[in-house]
């Protein structure tokens, strides 16, 4: 590639950043729970080497009851120590690895296909694409690891070249190991990614077969811990659990059916079942009109919505797949396409119907397949001798994409927080300053965990709201908060259900309460405030007794 | 003798043998649902007088609870009825025999376009164990007809001469079988005359085409005819542009925008109309999505066990690698197939939400293809590593039939059968109040279906009547009537002894205030107490 090429992918990278960046604080408009939670853990960390909880440096942190794997929280330490308590803090490390992918996936594909042409339209595609944008603004560390595979992959291409450089042989293990550390579904994920890696390009491999077997212990190596860990660790072995095939409610239904039945070779047959509903599953990840459509679920309006790619890309992701296969011109081109197969291999271990968190990797290798199209596209567009009707489609396809880019950002930036705001625990931040605006005309202050906007539901991080924007000292909290039955309790605040029978007998008290607690009439002299979701609707009332 | 199984005859008649065995095997699996038995008890009541279920002479439109239902499918099971009378056996052997015919022609198809044995062989095999079709030959159903008769017609129309007033008959019948015909076959007849038919003169092609056209015409215009036939088309076949949550969505997210300050024409630029061609689009994409091929093939769980795919779960390997082929390498023909997929599917982007397996089952004798193209690029003892798992997903889902049955007991209830035999026999001595939601569905049809004799038709005054539902039936031997009570009706104590009466939870729950004793009361497959016998003194 010359110098021009390395300027565009420069650019490209800067878009991207710049996308995944540009007002990172606003949008989403609010930090949600696994965020929040996240931000105050890291602070916890650098100030007193314990999460909130007191346990010294965890691998799971027990946070909101759901055990999360302590990776993206130690990697915030470093934004950490350099923003300090901010809200952007946490998102940084997602912003800046989500950039990074941009570089990773060209180096990437232009070591698999030898041409910087696609590789730059790859990377470029991949910039704009929603889902990439969309983890990388939040506080996810599939990114992160997502990151490290594009890397990884390049490297192991590249180890099959002679003139490697000589660090390859311990980098490829550590870009292979890093990602498995990093999130669960590469845990699965980077294992078969090698398999295939071997199955395929064995012809290559075998002349240089010390150096894989070298290598290949070293990953072992690497990856010793992570085994040790999981099966010593129950916290990291309980979140693998909660998220399981096996918490599908139609899957356990139809496992009691078997039991009731008392088959013969019952066994047989629920291996059977949980196999056909974890294949269906798996299947169905691949649905163009959750991937082009509606996946990302940013808007309660079904088919009106988000997918991971563009619908504009749709399209191109057919055409892409029809030019590999009718004119792969680089060696091994099923490779690309078993890697997407096996990207998608956690999400259909899992109890969720469409988990797009889990697929990051599916959806990058997708919108890479889409650019194979762009690029075929091109080629034929170029074969168009007549000037003006080049003109004409470049503009039609220029504007579509502008269209369909300005529509995903409207989605993303006005339609997410009006249809989801309960979903990030909006308005808890608003709730948390004026509580502490208020902490010192009473004596208590006891705030509602459960809200909701069609439906009551509970809220989990309501302490690590209080904590963060009340710049609660780390060290103090750890010791002032108390978790009872009744609820959470530290320095004047209480996190507890409301009981209106009793509770509005005290006195010189705050209560923050939603409509699902209260009764359907409440003395208007007493509401100090209300609190809205974002599209407005009653979410919360502050009530002075 | 191995010798003779590779003679072409012997050899599909070896598998036709094989798929009607495991065709057969459990027969009376699955129960019927309330549409279903409601053709079987039309079928019986045309085979045994001439009329229909509504008291109509050999009507050319029939009554359903979602839809008007096309004629075909109702009269072929007037056949097999008429054979083998009042039975479960009668009903259901006119789709196997049907499923069977595609597994023939699928085979005549794969030898029109390859020489080779094997894939024939294929072809067809993929066919006979594929637990789609296998649901769909138990029941009496618009998806076997419709495949069946498309199947035969592009084999007419592909073979070298084709038989002219066959193929018209073909035509006109499959477009009497279900309304989505009306829209796929004028394509699909152009497409396949025009594609691989090479004997053909352009002039001969250009005729069939356009007669295709012309008859088409008037038998859509004819049906559009009678009144709230454009309702049902627009409830069911175009039901997208009914839908109102997609206009709402646009509403909604437009508003939205323009209260956070984005101008109203940018809006309208992107939120418009073109949102229906594109969820149409997106959901048309959707239903031949691979998870519908080898996940779950109907997703309301009408046309198939849970997680059932139209192939064998294993196939998708084979069905990939016949892609691959395909565009790689494949002839011109051969290419062309994966052309059927969108024609015959197409109509399925207007249906939205509902996906249509009636459009998907189209297209199975073309994926059988394709899969078979796969396996002819497989090595052998692969091949024969990916049948064995084939074979043992069927054999599996067909020994385990149990929980399936009661997975599916509102849907499709067996346990009504006992219930329906009892109401017909205290028919016979008093009138009987029987409530309207012993089952998911309509409850009538199975009334009607399962006990010995015919009904007198409770008909309405309306000629053909849109979704409607029998309220108030009697048998023909004169006994008492049997009437539908409906949540908006009350009991009231009486000291009479004048009724029976069946009761449902939610009726039992409304006189539970009044003094009453409970006779008989009645499982479902799940071992539930549903239905409830009274012994005496309630009128309604």
């Amino acid at each position: 590639m010359n110098k021009k090429g390395l300027l565009i992918l420069l650019l490209i990278t800067l878009f991207g950043g710049f996308l995944r960046f540009y007002k990172l604080d606003k949008y989403p408009i609010q930090l949600n729970h696994d965020e929040i939670s996240q931000l105050y853990d890291s602070a916890s960390i650098v100030e007193t080497g314990k999460d909130i909880y007191g346990n010294f440096l965890p691998l799971a942190f027990p946070s909101t009851g759901d055990f999360k794997i302590g990776h993206y929280i130690y990697i915030t330490v470093l934004p950490y120590l350099i923003f300090g308590m901010k809200e952007i803090t946490i998102r940084i490390p997602a912003a800046f690895f989500g950039t990074l992918i941009i570089p990773a996936v060209f180096l990437f594909i232009n070591q698999f296909t030898k041409n910087w042409k696609l590789a730059l339209i790859s990377s470029v595609t991949l910039a704009i694409t929603p889902s990439e944008i969309f983890y990388s603004r939040k506080s996810f560390e599939n990114v992160i690891g997502v990151f490290f595979i594009f890397l990884a992959l390049f490297f192991l291409l590249r180890s099959l070249e002679k003139k490697e450089k000589k660090l390859d042989f311990l980098l490829t293990p550590l870009f292979l190991a890093l990602p498995m550390y990093i999130y669960t579904s590469h845990t699965i994920a980077v294992p078969l990614i090698i398999m295939v890696f071997g199955t395929i390009f064995w012809r290559r491999i075998l002349p240089q077969y010390k150096k894989y077997l070298l290598m290949t212990i070293i990953w072992g190596v690497l990856i010793l811990p992570l085994i040790i860990i999981t099966i010593n660790n129950p916290s990291i072995r309980f979140r693998a659990n909660s998220v399981s095939i096996f918490q599908d409610i139609n899957l356990a239904k139809q496992l009691q059916l078997i039991e009731i039945n008392n088959l013969i070779f019952l066994w047989v047959y629920k291996i059977k079942v949980v196999a056909e509903y974890s294949f269906t599953k798996y299947l169905n990840q691949f649905d163009p009109a959750l991937v082009f459509g509606k996946g990302m679920y940013l808007t309660n309006q079904d088919m009106i919505g988000l997918g991971p790619l563009l619908l504009l890309q749709l399209p191109f992701f057919f055409l892409g797949i029809l030019y590999i296969l009718r004119f792969s011109f680089f060696d091994h081109w099923k490779f690309i396409f078993v890697l997407l197969f096996l990207s998608m291999v956690p999400s259909g271990l899992t109890f969720e119907a469409f988990s797009p968190h889990r697929s990051i990797l599916a959806f990058s290798l997708m919108s890479i397949i889409s650019s194979f199209g762009v690029f075929w596209f091109a080629q034929i567009l170029q074969k168009i001798s007549v000037m003006s009707m080049k003109l004409v489609i470049i503009c039609i396809l220029g504007f579509l994409l502008t269209i369909n880019f300005i529509y995903s950002v409207h989605i993303y930036t006005v339609n997410f927080p009006y249809e989801k705001s309960q979903q990030i625990h909006y308005p808890y931040k608003d709730v948390a300053l004026f509580a502490w605006a208020n902490l010192d005309r009473f004596d208590q202050i006891i705030i509602d965990p459960i809200y909701g906007e069609s439906a009551p539901v509970r809220a989990v991080a309501v302490h690590y709201y209080l904590a963060f924007y009340g710049h609660y000292d780390p060290v103090k909290f750890q010791r002032d908060l108390k978790m009872e039955k009744s609820g959470i309790k530290f320095d004047k605040f209480s996190v507890r259900e409301i009981d209106w029978r009793k509770d509005q007998n005290l006195k010189n008290t705050l209560i923050i309460a939603s409509p699902w607690s209260l009764p359907t009439s409440i003395e208007a002299s007493k509401v100090l405030k209300t609190f809205t979701f974002y599209d407005k609707s009653m979410a919360f009332y502050a009530i002075k007794l | 003798m191995l010798e003779s199984f590779k003679k072409p005859k012997n050899l599909i008649f070896s598998l036709l043998v094989l798929g009607f065995l495991l065709r057969i095997i459990n027969f009376s699996f699955p129960s019927f649902t309330s549409d279903e038995a409601r053709i079987a008890y039309r079928a019986f009541t045309i085979a045994k007088e001439g009329k229909d279920e509504l008291g109509r002479n050999l009507p050319i439109l029939f009554n359903s609870l979602t839809d008007y239902q096309l004629p075909v499918t109702s009269y072929i099971t007037v056949l097999g009825v008429f054979l083998f009378g009042k039975t479960d056996l009668g009903v259901r052997i006119p789709f196997t025999l049907l499923d069977l015919g595609i597994l023939y022609l699928t085979f005549k198809i794969s030898q029109l376009l390859t020489s080779k044995k094997k894939f024939s062989f294929l072809s067809a095999l993929v066919l006979v164990f594929s637990p789609g079709l296998i649901f769909l030959s138990r029941i009496p159903n618009d998806s076997i007809v419709l495949t069946f008769l498309t199947t035969l017609l592009f084999y007419l129309l592909a073979k070298g001469k084709p038989n002219l007033i066959l193929i018209t008959l073909v035509i006109i019948m499959s477009l009497l079988v279900s309304k989505f015909a009306w829209f796929v076959i004028s394509p699909f007849v152009i497409f396949t005359l025009f594609f691989y038919n090479t004997d053909l003169s352009k002039k001969t092609k250009i005729k069939i085409s356009t007669f295709c056209l012309l008859v088409t015409i008037p038998i859509v215009l004819f049906f559009l005819q009678i009144p709230q036939f454009i309702r049902g088309l627009s409830e069911n076949n175009f039901s997208i542009f009914s839908e109102i949550t997609i206009q709402n969505g646009i509403n909604k997210l437009r508003g939205q925008g323009i209260d956070s300050g984005w101008p109203p024409f940018l809006e309208k630029i992107i939120f418009n109309k073109t949102h229906f061609l594109i969820v149409g689009l997106l959901h048309w994409l959707s239903n031949l999505a691979p998870g519908i091929y080898f996940g779950q093939f109907d997703k309301s769980g009408v046309l198939g066990f849970t997680q059932m795919g139209a192939f064998a779960k294993i196939l998708i390997i084979p069905f990939f690698l016949g892609l691959v082929y395909l565009i790689r390498y494949g002839k011109r023909e051969e290419k062309l197939i994966l052309a059927f997929f969108f024609i015959l599917t197409f109509p399925a982007g207007f249906s939205y939400p509902s996906n249509s397996p009636v459009l998907i089952a189209l297209t199975l004798p073309f994926a059988a293809l394709v899969i078979a193209f796969g396996l002819l690029n497989l090595r052998k003892g692969l091949v024969i590593g990916i049948i064995l798992i084939m074979i043992l997903e069927i054999g599996l889902n067909l020994l385990y039939l149990a929980p399936e049955q009661k997975n599916t007991y509102n849907l499709r209830p067996n346990w009504v059968k006992k219930l329906s035999l009892d109401i017909y026999e205290f028919s016979k001595s008093k009138p009987v109040i029987v409530s309207d939601d012993l089952v998911s569905e309509d409850i009538v049809p199975f009334i009607e279906w399962y006990n010995p004799e015919a009904f007198e038709a409770n008909s309405s005054n309306v000629v053909y009547p849109y979704k409607y539902r029998e309220s108030n039936i009697k048998n023909i031997s004169k006994f008492n009537t049997i009437k539908i009570h409906g949540s908006e009706q009350t009991f009231s104590s009486c000291k009479s002894d004048e009724n029976k009466i069946f009761l449902s939870k939610r009726d039992k729950n409304k006189i539970e205030i009044l003094d009453f004793r409970i006779a008989r009361s009645y499982k479902n497959d799940l071992d539930e107490e549903v239905a409830f016998l009274l012994e005496k003194g309630f009128c309604n």
